[in-house]
């Protein structure tokens, strides 16, 4: 599923396509946006493990509902769901949503981006570890690196929601700022990872739960934007 | 004279199985082309222009332009000089969900419009080719 929104048809004027979501960060324009009341058009999902995802609507951001999302009780163990969409113009690409996770030792929420440019696979990758309460980035090695003076005190519960956003510049293959709650951290110049495989010209934005300790981990997510940006 | 297309890509299209449509541009000097593409699109609209069957915008083969909310507004200054030409627009759209529309605008200016930019310039070629 490769999916854009409905044309503003005949207009010229330019105006977003939709009214946007409940977010903290206005910026670039909206090519996909979700937030959990379509779930005809909603988003596909990977559960590796005994996982599930389903639709909540006691807890969510905005109404009507939330995805709830719950890993297996093994390592490894995730449950994601993912979005497609058509690389934009500017190629540097804005994924933002709300999300709640679990106190839980071992939780790991993670936003992943990627794309094929006809040479490499560029993937970008942020995630939040429960345990070090800190973010981390995928590095340009395929390892983890925790992004400077991201530990702080996230106030962590399942009714807690955060609003984060990553931008990446593929044009550069570089990260370029992850915005959490009223913090910035600048990216800059720091390349994603690059692989040799092919899967496809279309980005593919993936919000995820794995499971760092053998427990059931649990994350809520909500008000999920795809954005074209032009830093 | 202003030319102008509207046309409506379906979804679920690939390269093999673009839309194209034909039409003639008579004498004149091509002086702007706009490429509208309305908000939903998601670079998921891919659309390029031939002229006599060459690529056109963009230059390079095999290449496409996208866009979402947004118009390209491309400077060309092309001279048809003799018989109308064929212009092609091509283009297919990835999305699997929604059709998309795109506008293309062809500002054709007959060549004592575009005096002396174009044709200035085109005098002091002559002239310096003459010394080569």
């Amino acid at each position: 599923m490769v999916k854009g929104q409905p044309d503003y048809q005949g207009v010229v004027g330019r105006q977003e396509v939709t009214t946007r979501q409940n977010l903290l960060f206005p910026g670039g324009r909206a090519i996909l946006i979700d937030d959990f009341s379509s779930p005809a058009e909603a988003f596909r999902d990977v559960i590796v493990g005994a996982g599930q995802i389903n639709l909540q609507i006691g807890y969510p951001f905005t109404a009507p509902a939330c995805a709830y999302m719950l890993s297996g009780a093994v390592i490894g163990n995730y449950s994601m769901i993912y979005y497609e969409t058509g690389l934009p113009r500017t190629e540097q690409v804005g994924v933002e949503c709300a999300f709640a996770m679990q106190t839980g030792a071992g939780t790991r929420f993670y936003i992943e981006v990627r794309t094929y440019d006809l040479t490499n696979l560029n993937t970008a990758e942020v995630y939040f570890s429960y345990d070090n309460n800190s973010w981390y980035y995928l590095n340009a090695a395929g390892g983890s690196t925790m992004i400077p003076n991201s530990t702080r005190g996230l106030r962590v519960g399942l009714s807690t929601y955060h609003r984060v956003k990553l931008i990446v510049d593929f044009a550069n293959a570089e990260y370029m700022f992850l915005y959490v709650d009223d913090r910035v951290y600048d990216l800059r110049g720091i390349a994603v990872n690059q692989a040799a495989s092919a899967i496809f010209t279309h980005i593919r934005v993936v919000y995820g739960v794995y499971s760092e300790t053998a427990v059931i981990h649990v994350v809520r997510i909500d008000n999920v934007s795809i954005t074209e940006e032009e830093l | 004279m202003l030319y102008s297309e509207h046309i409506t890509f379906p979804y679920g299209q690939t390269e093999n199985t673009a839309t194209r449509l034909h039409f003639r541009v008579n004498r004149g000097v091509i002086n702007f082309v706009w490429i509208i593409f309305p908000p939903g699109c998601a670079g998921l609209v891919k659309v390029r222009l031939y002229q006599e069957g060459h690529p056109f915008l963009p230059s390079q083969k095999d290449e496409f332009i996208r866009g979402d909310a947004y118009t390209f507004k491309i400077p060309v200054m092309y001279e048809v000089k003799g018989a109308p030409e064929q212009m092609t627009i091509e283009g297919w759209n990835e999305d699997d969900t929604y059709d998309h529309s795109i506008d293309f605008m062809f500002l054709v200016l007959p060549k004592w419009v575009t005096w002396p930019a174009y044709a200035l310039s085109t005098m002091f070629e002559r002239l310096i080719a003459l010394f080569k």
